[in-house]
């Protein structure tokens, strides 16, 4: 942004063209201006797009992979969700620990007395949906696009109570992922 | 305290003189606005031992037709302003009215703390709010009505010319906004 210098003429001119009274002083004028110019300079700077803050090399897997092999990447990358590809590379869903915990018995949401039954060891009732990562996934997966501001995001996020993002281009690929995490991050280091 | 006092020396510049149309423009709905005021409290409200015009319509006026821009002058502070400021005036009166230096003090303060706090300010109040204790005998007995009559029902008449009157300058607006 270009950076203009008020000058004293230029605030007598403009409330001379205003042709009425004003009750604001030429100084207070040029403070007002310099705080609204600092604002808008604040929040076209923290326009930032989710490209520049996700994580580019995202891991994904594919729809016919067992879910012992999801639970595995996610504990050995210390990561919370997968999305799921098909052949194409196209987002087809998302698979999360809470999906595979699931999938194993535990509900999505436990109460007190489900811990009380798995603290004195009482087996779980298995829900068998199947063993193939495509059959526990969630399909009605919510994505972004790269170019959208961080902002949106984190609002999308807060409101559905989700994690992460993924973020693919025009063809549906996946060509990252934007969590809380990366928000947070991109927030700190500012 | 070189500083406190390089404060007083100012140092800004003033605004520029404004135009003859707009000092016209500015007499003529001061003079309607305080006109229709003085001629409805002396044909039906002074009869009935009532009045419609007090002092701070004076100062009222100079927002409302010549300062029309101003957030000072726009309906919420003008009527606004009037009404809780007669209200804190009556208020004062009626509690501290013996005292009259103390009742006047604490009407104007706190007439101001008041529009402050409800985003009305409109200077003239705090003379709405005075004229309810140092005002006549007419004034004192008409106790909290006075806040609606003659301060708010006043301030509404003067809010009603200056719509008719600011207006039709093509190069006026009023009001900025109402509330």
């Amino acid at each position: 942004m270009q950076e203009i210098e008020l000058e004293s003429e230029d605030l007598h001119a403009a409330l001379e063209e205003l042709h009425q009274y004003v009750d604001v002083t030429e100084e207070d004028l040029k403070k007002i201006y310099a705080i609204a110019l600092r604002h808008a300079r604040e929040r076209l700077t923290f326009k930032v797009p989710v490209k520049d803050v996700m994580t580019g090399d995202v891991i994904c897997i594919k729809k016919d992979a067992d879910i012992h092999e999801a639970a595995r990447i996610l504990s050995q990358n210390r990561i919370s969700g997968l999305p799921v590809i098909d052949e194409e590379k196209h987002l087809i869903g998302i698979v999360t620990e809470a999906d595979i915990l699931y999938s194993t018995g535990m509900k999505k949401s436990h109460d007190f007395r489900d811990i009380l039954r798995h603290i004195l060891g009482e087996p779980h009732p298995r829900i068998n949906k199947g063993s193939k990562v495509e059959e526990i996934m969630t399909t009605q997966v919510i994505t972004t696009s790269p170019d959208r501001d961080i902002k949106e995001v984190a609002r999308i996020l807060d409101e559905k109570r989700i994690k992460r993002l993924p973020v693919v281009d025009e063809n549906n690929k996946v060509i990252g992922i934007i969590s809380r995490a990366n928000i947070v991050r991109y927030l700190g280091k500012q | 305290m070189k500083e406190y006092f390089s404060k007083m020396k100012g140092g800004g510049t003033s605004p520029p003189c404004v135009g003859i149309s707009e000092v016209l423009w500015s007499w003529l709905g001061s003079f309607a606005g305080i006109g229709v005021l003085g001629y409805l409290s002396s044909s039906y409200f002074e009869p009935r031992d009532l009045t419609m015009i007090i002092g701070s319509f004076g100062a009222s006026a100079v927002l409302v037709y010549a300062a029309i821009k101003s957030p000072l002058a726009q309906p919420r502070n003008l009527i606004g302003g009037h009404i809780i400021s007669g209200l804190a005036g009556v208020f004062c009166y009626q509690v501290f009215g013996t005292a009259t230096w103390a009742a006047a003090a604490l009407a104007v303060s706190l007439s101001i703390a008041l529009m402050l706090v409800t985003n009305t300010l409109h200077p003239p109040g705090g003379a709405t709010a005075l004229i309810a204790v140092i005002g006549s005998e007419q004034i004192h007995n008409l106790g909290f009505f006075y806040a609606f009559v003659p301060a708010g029902l006043g301030a509404v008449i003067l809010l009603i010319v200056a719509l008719l009157v600011n207006n039709l300058s093509k190069n006026r607006k009023y009001p900025e906004y109402w509330f």
